[in-house]
């Protein structure tokens, strides 16, 4: 069967990369990251004829860089950039051949993921695959009772001050999609 | 910026505040969430503004990145109601556009406006409310982001000379899974600096002046982290 987008992305968001990840931690948070080589070998696994290609790197007045790469299965392709970062996420001015290799690699992975692969990672450190609430349900009952209400201010009003609306319990994105 | 022409022919630029770093400082990433003033920034805003050259489109690598803020600018309103357990105004498609025209006063041919558009505001007019999704979701400013300053400061300045009596504003810095909030109270002293250099930039702008280098601000500021870790 020919490969689409949505068949690949179908099998790669699928694909559980427990145990294959290492994590990062940072001032600003701890990052989980999916091993270059097991992107690779997963990638080989389903589409053996995966082939990874370097674009031209963009280079800023300051000395630091942006990396960008193709990624393609026959005729399907991705292409994904990522800074020549340290392992701080700052963008390192005038990088030496190892931090651009280790940036390789990462930005690889990274566009990898736009197939689908490891994506759970960037939306929330999981290594479980995820299915996004992407039509956009209100799950959280109170909400969906406030979202029925005529006078939404009103009742969102009444629900913060007995707790039926609560900061740590409610979720901010499906709040947001009744405000 | 934007440049308009108005009814009674007047034409008038329009300092917008999430710019105001650039007309008042000209300020430039450095690393790791530093900037400085860089006089050559500033001149190349200068230069776009009055059309001696064409401002470049947003490099492709930023696009998700606002895109990802303006996605779930809506999330942090929801935080800010969650955590001070109040309703806010103004927000999502009520959002105001407030305008200061011919704000120098000059009353002539040509003529410079600011404004802003804030992310909401308090029902009693005594906060802004600015949200700020940083790193795509993937980490929050560790700390405050002085970047924006120019332009929270601003907000509450363009408010106050409309009369709306804004005492300080709210910066949600949202991501699904932390958030934090500073809160910086209204600073004259800030705002007086502030207007000085976006009066030196509108007489630039209007041929009138030079534009000069721009100064530090050595004095301390308000600002408290209201939520969220350190």
């Amino acid at each position: 069967m020919e490969n689409t987008y949505k068949s690949v992305f179908e099998t790669l968001s699928k694909v559980d990369i427990t145990g294959k990840t290492e994590q990062i931690k940072t001032k600003s948070g701890n990052y989980t990251y999916l091993k270059w080589h097991y992107a690779w070998h997963i990638f080989n696994h389903y589409y053996p004829e995966v082939q990874v290609k370097w674009l031209e790197p963009s280079t800023y007045d300051n000395g630091t860089m942006i990396l960008r790469c193709r990624v393609e299965i026959g005729e399907l392709y991705k292409e994904g950039w990522l800074p020549v970062y340290d392992n701080s996420y700052n963008a390192i001015e005038n990088p030496r051949a190892d931090d651009i290799q280790d940036n390789m690699q990462r930005c690889m992975v990274k566009t990898m993921a736009l197939f689908g692969l490891g994506l759970q990672l960037y939306h929330n450190g999981q290594t479980k695959p995820e299915e996004l609430n992407l039509v956009g349900e209100i799950n959280d009952p109170v909400l969906k009772n406030i979202s029925k209400s005529k006078d939404k201010v009103n009742e969102i009003t009444k629900q913060l001050r007995n707790g039926g609306l609560k900061d740590g319990n409610t979720n901010e994105i499906e709040f947001a999609k009744i405000l | 910026m934007e440049t308009q022409t108005k009814l009674n022919s007047q034409k008038s630029f329009n300092l917008r505040s999430s710019l105001f770093k650039d007309y008042a400082f000209g300020l430039k990433y450095k690393s790791a969430g530093q900037f400085f003033m860089s006089p050559t920034q500033r001149q190349r805003r200068l230069e776009y503004d009055l059309g001696i050259s064409v401002e470049p489109e947003m490099d492709s690598f930023a696009i998700p990145y606002v895109e990802y803020g303006n996605e779930h600018e809506m999330s942090g309103i929801a935080k800010h109601i969650l955590v001070n357990k109040q309703m806010i105004k103004d927000y999502g498609d009520n959002q105001q556009n407030y305008v200061i025209q011919d704000w120098l006063n000059l009353k002539e041919d040509v003529v410079v406006d600011i404004s802003t558009t804030p992310d909401g505001l308090s029902l009693d007019d005594s906060r802004l409310i600015e949200v700020k999704c940083s790193k795509m979701g993937k980490g929050l400013y560790p700390e405050f982001p002085k970047q924006y300053l120019p332009q929270i400061a601003g907000q509450m300045m363009i408010l106050n000379m409309l009369n709306i009596p804004v005492k300080e504003v709210h910066l949600v810095n949202w991501n699904p899974t932390e958030s934090k909030i500073w809160c910086f109270k209204r600073d004259k002293d800030y705002e007086n600096y502030l207007i000085n250099h976006l009066e030196q930039y509108s007489m630039v702008l209007l041929g009138k002046a030079e534009l000069e280098k721009p100064v530090k601000y050595e004095k301390e500021l308000d600002i408290q982290l209201i939520y969220g870790e350190k």
